[in-house]
């Protein structure tokens, strides 16, 4: 993906070189690289920052002297004896000051600059190097022959704010970045490798395929596998959310992530430590980072006309003001415009508010594909569910079997419903306790009506009455009643035929999610307009539309599904889609935001927009309402930049910014869109999620 | 005069106060360093650099009071309005340091690991600048004292004041930095009662001055303050 900056990871632009040297996308990037990376021996001072400190040091003397000199000439001859004998002094004591700070700081800055000269990229670097060169030289100048004005206060204050603002800018994105690691640092490092010659501790990225590795009691799993040896006891909060351990058997997978609880366990490695789950799940985040939603790219257009303009005003207010006051003034009044168009707030509005929302979200296991969604999520005016697997918990229990024959039927039940995810089928599975010792049939799915398969020889139908109906298939008496008495309760019913009769009839118990009352509630306050959609039918929807209070569409094919989301898109507005990700793809895909539920261990295969690690429905809301927040915070980001910019520009060109102001006024304005955009790290808490 | 003689009082009472925040760092200063003439090195390097910032901080405060004072002068007496906002800041301060105000809450340090880097590294000029970047963390009897000596709107005696409250630290801040622990809770709850009460006479002697120039011209002195104060 192109280079990458070594520090916060943004994209470089590439300048063809490929030398193993690191890369910084900015000059912040390159100074917080230095104070942190140098800190690796405990007890070494890290000289980046103690340069940093004695430049602010050496600057507040100058400033202190400058100003000494400012009240003497603002005091009128007051102690005109005094001050002429100490006038001298303190411009030289100014001088003395002024010069550490250009050696302890100008070099990174002009390294940055020289860097972005080479890239051919156009930043404000160069400009400041310039600015700041010449406010030292004319001073400088001024000092050595006693006469004229000094400006060492503004280079100097220059120095320390650019320097200053552009650390804490770059830290503000490593620390929206770092919420990732912390997932991938969950990770050991080195892991147990079982072999013929016994058991070796190696690094996790010298694991193979097929590996046998060993986890004790109370580690945390390093890569995806197979449980081969005991049984065991997993905690998969991490992808899951839930806290209650899973019992793993022999074959079942595990993965990396997640904890052994409590015994130890032997696994087969299945994927290598690059592709484990929870790797694939910080580099989804990453990578949805990468993509610029429309407010990003907003920014980014402004500040490509940005830069050009200023140089352009820079100059213009150069010339003007050397003609109309003086060449200092005229430097002065550049060096100001320079300074205060440094667009660092506006080139960090969107993403740091998008990156620190994406991270939160993601420790709160909701995977938001990309800042686009995010920012489309704020938009939403309705949302439709599926309600199978959505609103209810999807463990659809079997009550009852009714059929003439039901060894046979159950056994042909189990073959059909192996290969499908469904949960009527998993239900069917449950029930019958199907083994691998039942030969799974190849099946053929028929989408919103249920499945059938070449078995002995015979065409073998399961799901809805309406599937039977199409295919022809009558139905006896008994099963007949049977259909009728549980269509009118509403419960869910799947039907198993063959030979131009329906065989048998597996009755259905649903539950709804003990959380689906208050998640409905929680989206009816954020205003959102909600329907549910169902394959089930009319009878069922409107026993769940009363029980729920929400208008419930029953009957509907995967197309009716899509018609709805439309219909709903054009009487409401942006239409959310929440479903269980894996019969509804198509409807996820229709909709403006398409969300999938509990796609915990199943994530590079939902295609969803948001995918909810969880079966937690709360989560909906959740996001949502962080979406919005997002995208206050990113107006608020982007409204303050902007104004700044502009307002700054205008002070500055007509000369009514001083150069130290302006650097002063660059550091409060990164300060504040750094802290509006941490803001977001405390949602979680405000909303009680832990 | 007087007033000095409370500013560098309630600097080695309010101390009590830094003792609880700043005291972590001097312990972590004199941690490694068993010679004790080179402990107590550290330690004034240290809080030099302290007071070098507060000194510094102090006489930009009154610069930009000064000045803000020459611009709005028909509009608003910032000396007089500085002065009551130094006054309620030091009587604030005396009561979240009693105990009757909660303290506002801090926010955490972004650099603290690199702040702590610092402080360890044995080399005396990162001990120098720990200490100059300590004076910049947020404290609530710093930003009152700076209010003080921004209401002097002149530049020597605001770093004056300011020099005075920070030498005033230095006793219990070396003190802790060279017994290695923190006063116990005791001794340090009866300092912090005495410390809010200087706190609290040199916040209403500043109000009232305040108030008593806001009321009348500015060159009569105050009655509260003694002569030598205003005039010198």
């Amino acid at each position: 993906m192109g280079t990458r900056c070594s520090f916060c990871e943004l994209p470089v632009p590439d300048n063809g070189s490929q030398s193993a040297e690191p890369v910084y996308c900015c000059f912040g990037c390159r100074f917080a690289a230095q104070v942190t990376r140098s800190t690796g021996e405990e007890g070494q001072a890290n000289w980046a920052l103690v340069r940093l400190g004695l430049a602010v040091f050496f600057a507040m003397n100058v400033m202190v002297y400058s100003m000494a000199l400012w009240s003497q000439e603002l005091d009128g001859g007051e102690r005109a004896e005094f001050s002429a004998t100490l006038n001298g002094l303190f411009r030289y004591l100014c001088l003395f000051f002024a010069l550490p700070v250009l050696f302890l700081l100008g070099g990174s800055l002009v390294e940055s600059a020289l860097e972005q000269a080479r890239r051919r990229q156009f930043g404000t670097d160069l400009l400041l190097v310039t600015g700041v060169a010449a406010s030292y030289v004319y001073s400088a100048w001024s000092v050595l022959h006693e006469n004229g004005p000094i400006y060492f206060e503004v280079g100097c204050s220059v120095l320390v704010f650019v320097t200053l603002g552009r650390w804490f800018e770059a830290n503000g994105r490593l620390r929206a970045n770092r919420s990732l690691d912390g997932l991938e640092k969950l990770l050991p490092t080195s892991v147990r490798l079982q072999s013929d010659a016994g058991e070796r501790v190696v690094p996790v990225s010298d694991v193979a395929l097929g590996d046998n590795v060993r986890v004790l009691a109370g580690e945390r799993i390093p890569c995806d596998g197979r449980v081969v040896g005991m049984p065991v006891h997993v905690d998969e909060r991490i992808l899951t959310g839930e806290s209650a351990a899973v019992t793993k058997e022999p074959g079942d997978a595990v993965f990396a992530g997640t904890s052994n609880v409590d015994s130890d366990l032997l696994l087969e490695v299945t994927a290598c430590s690059q592709e484990g789950t929870v790797q694939r799940l910080a580099r989804l985040v990453r990578e949805a980072r990468m993509r610029k939603g429309p407010y990003e790219r907003l920014a980014d257009r402004v500040a490509y006309w940005l830069l050009p303009g200023v140089s352009v005003i820079a100059l213009a207010t150069l010339i003007v003001h050397s003609v109309a006051g003086g060449g200092e003034r005229g430097i002065l009044s550049a060096l100001s415009v320079v300074v205060i168009a440094c667009p660092c707030a506006l080139g960090i509005a969107t993403p740091l508010a998008v990156w620190v929302a994406l991270g939160e979200a993601a420790h709160h296991q909701v995977v938001v594909h990309s800042g686009e969604v995010l920012e489309r999520l704020a938009t939403l005016r309705a949302l439709c569910f599926d309600k199978t697997g959505t609103m209810t918990t999807g463990e659809n229990a079997v009550e009852r079997c009714v059929a003439e024959n039901q060894t046979l039927v159950q056994r042909r039940a189990a073959q059909l419903g192996l290969s499908s995810n469904h949960a009527l089928s998993a239900g069917i599975r449950t029930y019958v306790g199907a083994s691998s010792d039942v030969p799974p049939a190849a099946v053929l799915t028929l989408p919103g009506r249920g499945l059938s398969a070449l078995i002995d020889g015979e065409d073998v139908f399961l799901g809805s009455a309406r599937l039977m109906e199409e295919r022809g298939l009558g139905m006896a008496w008994p099963l007949q009643k049977e259909l009728d008495e549980a269509l009118e309760r509403g419960a869910p019913i799947v039907c198993l035929g063959w030979q131009g009769q329906v065989r048998g009839l597996f009755v259905f118990r649903e539950q709804l999610r003990p959380e689906t009352r208050s998640a409905l509630d929680e989206l009816r306050r954020l205003g959102l307009a909600i329907l549910i959609v169902t394959g089930d039918h009319a009878a069922r929807g409107g026993r769940l539309a009363e029980e729920l209070g929400v208008p419930v569409r029953a009957g509907l094919l995967p197309e009716d599904k899509l018609a709805a989301i439309v219909d709903m898109r054009r009487d409401v507005g942006a239409v959310g889609m929440v479903g269980d990700g894996i019969n509804d793809g198509p409807a996820l895909a229709a909709s403006d935001v398409g969300f999938a539920l509990g796609c915990g261990t199943d994530l590079a295969r939902v295609s969803a927009g948001v995918c909810v690690l969880t079966n937690d429905l709360t989560r909906i809301a959740w996001v949502i309402e962080l979406g919005r927040r997002t995208v206050r915070v990113i107006r608020q980001n982007l409204f303050w930049s902007l104004a700044y910019n502009v307002a700054g520009i205008g002070l500055a060109c007509t000369g009514r910014l001083s150069p130290v102001l302006a650097a002063t006024a660059m550091v409060v304005s990164s300060m504040l869109v750094v802290a509006n955009s941490s803001r977001l790290c405390g949602f979680a808490r405000d909303r009680g999620c832990e | 005069m007087m007033e000095y003689l409370l500013i560098t009082m309630s600097g080695i009472l309010g101390s009590a106060h830094c003792v609880g925040m700043c005291g972590p760092f001097a312990i972590l200063l004199g941690q490694r360093e068993k010679r004790t003439m080179r402990a107590l090195a550290r330690q004034l390097v240290y809080s030099s650099g302290r007071v070098l910032t507060y000194a510094m901080l102090g006489a930009m405060g009154a610069f930009g009071a000064w000045r803000l004072g020459l611009e709005l002068r028909p509009l608003l007496e910032v000396q007089a309005f500085l002065s009551i906002l130094a006054g309620l800041l030091l009587v604030g301060q005396a009561l979240v340091t009693v105990g009757w105000l909660r303290r506002p809450v801090s926010a955490s340090c972004p650099g603290a690991a690199e702040f702590a880097a610092l402080l360890k590294a044995p080399t005396w000029t990162s001990v120098f600048v720990a200490g100059i970047l300590n004076g910049f963390l947020p404290c609530g009897l710093v930003y009152a004292y700076l209010a003080l000596s921004s209401s002097r709107a002149d530049v020597l005696q605001g770093a004056f004041i300011m020099v005075l409250f920070g030498l005033g630290t230095w006793p219990a801040m070396i003190l802790t930095g060279m017994a290695g622990t923190l006063l116990q809770a005791k001794v340090r709850s009866h300092a912090l009662r005495v410390a809010s009460a200087a706190l609290f006479i040199t916040g209403a002697l500043t109000i009232s001055r305040g108030i008593y120039s806001w009321s009348h011209s500015e060159n009569d002195a105050c009655p509260f303050c003694t002569d030598e104060v205003m005039k010198e």
